[in-house]
């Protein structure tokens, strides 16, 4: 049995074994909830991964401070999304998988970044070119410039290149890993 | 400006560093140039994707981990957390069981309380001296009821009374004898319209109507209509001791 604080550790460093222990421990619960509530098998695994990445969002995002009560967190955010997931399924609306949701999700629209990690098969095939992207030099450098917002003259300072070859790296970089996603989504 | 010397410009936009003008500048030019926006979209794909890496590695690890083990539904101890009825819904059986107790104890409470009452009533309710003078052979009705009276046997002191009572509706007293009668025979709805109008007549047979009125309202269960005769009786002379045993 898992404490709550190593679960909490666990789910920071994505560690397997405390996945694992997350699906044994609550997933059955969950799954008896909604098959009790005319809800299919399919719709509760959906539910339960759901809720993993809205749990695993707060935790990296520092909302989720109360390290002693870990299993009614999980349940209870499960239970409401599935009574908002209920209250929608009539009228529900799909959001047009178009450059609107990644600049939703990019102003921190929890929905839109919800629909793009669980649902997006752009979202899916860029990750995962990038997961396996051997090219560790383009990979670091659009890093730096994406995640890190590290400028390009800052980038070429430390490179100890002019700032135009930077430039121009970066955007074949950025073209040869799209050309990836691209074939893989093909 | 080629695309490829646009980069910081773009990250400015995607960061929201610019200003009013530059923004208005630049979005037409994305309007404008196809390349430029196609550009910009992929720097945003790529700024979500980065900024969330942690949330699609999760992703990955849980469904490698779903596809392994198979859920069985149960849930163990665990189904207070699905229960969607309110605190009252909850709580509804309980309140209930214990309005049931509270209405069930408080009827239980004055049934006992009558019963007490009852009790005390029968322990003081003694028949009326006869104060009618009739010579032992006297052949009417009148007086064979109030033979029958002065020997205890009230059904028969009931029949002959009653008949009395209707050969002379003037004569208040055969209604009394006959109304305590019907009261020492645990009658007491049959005595009741007897005893009223004897309340407001005779002043001499007054006080003892009022008297059984009282315990024939009181042998009913209606202690409400029966308390103003018994406060009028507390200080008789006769009556007073009754009313204060019956009052416990």
């Amino acid at each position: 049995m898992m404490t709550d604080r190593q679960i909490y550790m666990g789910l920071r460093q994505n560690d397997r074994a405390t996945t694992e222990y997350i699906y044994k421990t609550l997933a059955p619960p969950l799954f008896k909830y909604v098959l009790s509530n005319n809800g299919s098998r399919e719709e509760a695994k959906d539910l339960f991964q759901e809720t993993f990445i809205k749990v695993l969002k707060r935790i990296h995002n520092d909302q989720y401070n109360d390290l002693d009560k870990f299993e009614a967190y999980f349940l209870t955010i499960a239970r409401n999304t599935w009574i908002d997931h209920l209250k929608s399924k009539k009228n529900k609306v799909l959001v047009d998988p178009d450059d609107q949701l990644w600049q939703r999700a990019d102003d921190s629209d929890e929905e839109a970044l919800l629909q793009l990690v669980l649902h997006d098969r752009r979202m899916e095939a860029l990750h995962a070119v990038w997961e396996t992207w051997e090219d560790t030099i383009c990979r670091r450098m659009l890093h730096q410039f994406h995640y890190e917002r590290t400028r390009t003259k800052d980038i070429a300072e430390a490179e100890n290149v002019p700032q135009n070859t930077i430039l121009q790296r970066l955007f074949k970089c950025r073209s040869k890993l799209f050309r990836l996603v691209q074939q893989r989504l093909q | 400006m080629s695309v490829e010397q646009t980069q910081d410009t773009i990250q400015a936009y995607l960061e929201g560093r610019m200003s009013a003008e530059e923004l208005r500048n630049f979005e037409a030019q994305i309007q404008a140039d196809p390349a430029l926006a196609e550009e910009v979209h992929r720097c945003r794909q790529l700024r979500v994707m980065t900024r969330h890496e942690h949330l699609l590695q999760g992703k990955q690890t849980l469904a490698a981990v779903m596809a392994e083990i198979d859920i069985t539904p149960d849930y163990g101890q665990h189904r207070r957390y699905f229960d969607h009825s309110s605190w009252f819904q909850r709580w509804l059986p309980g309140l209930l069981v214990l309005a049931a107790l509270v209405s069930g104890g408080t009827w239980y409470y004055g049934y006992q309380q009558r019963q007490q009452t009852l009790a005390r009533v029968q322990s003081v309710l003694e028949p009326l001296d006869n104060i009618i003078g009739f010579s032992p052979d006297d052949p009417g009705s009148a007086a064979a009821g109030m033979r029958a009276y002065d020997q205890r046997n009230y059904p028969e002191a009931i029949r002959y009374l009653s008949t009395a009572a209707q050969e002379s509706q003037d004569d208040p007293s055969l209604q009394l004898y006959l109304a305590v009668s019907y009261l020492l025979q645990q009658e007491p709805a049959r005595a009741e319209p007897l005893l009223r109008p004897l309340t407001q007549t005779d002043a001499l047979l007054t006080v003892p109507a009022r008297w059984y009125l009282a315990v024939c309202l009181l042998q009913q269960g209606k202690k409400t209509e029966a308390t103003p005769l018994l406060d009028a009786l507390e200080e008789d002379v006769v009556y007073g001791e009754k009313v204060r045993r019956v009052r416990g």
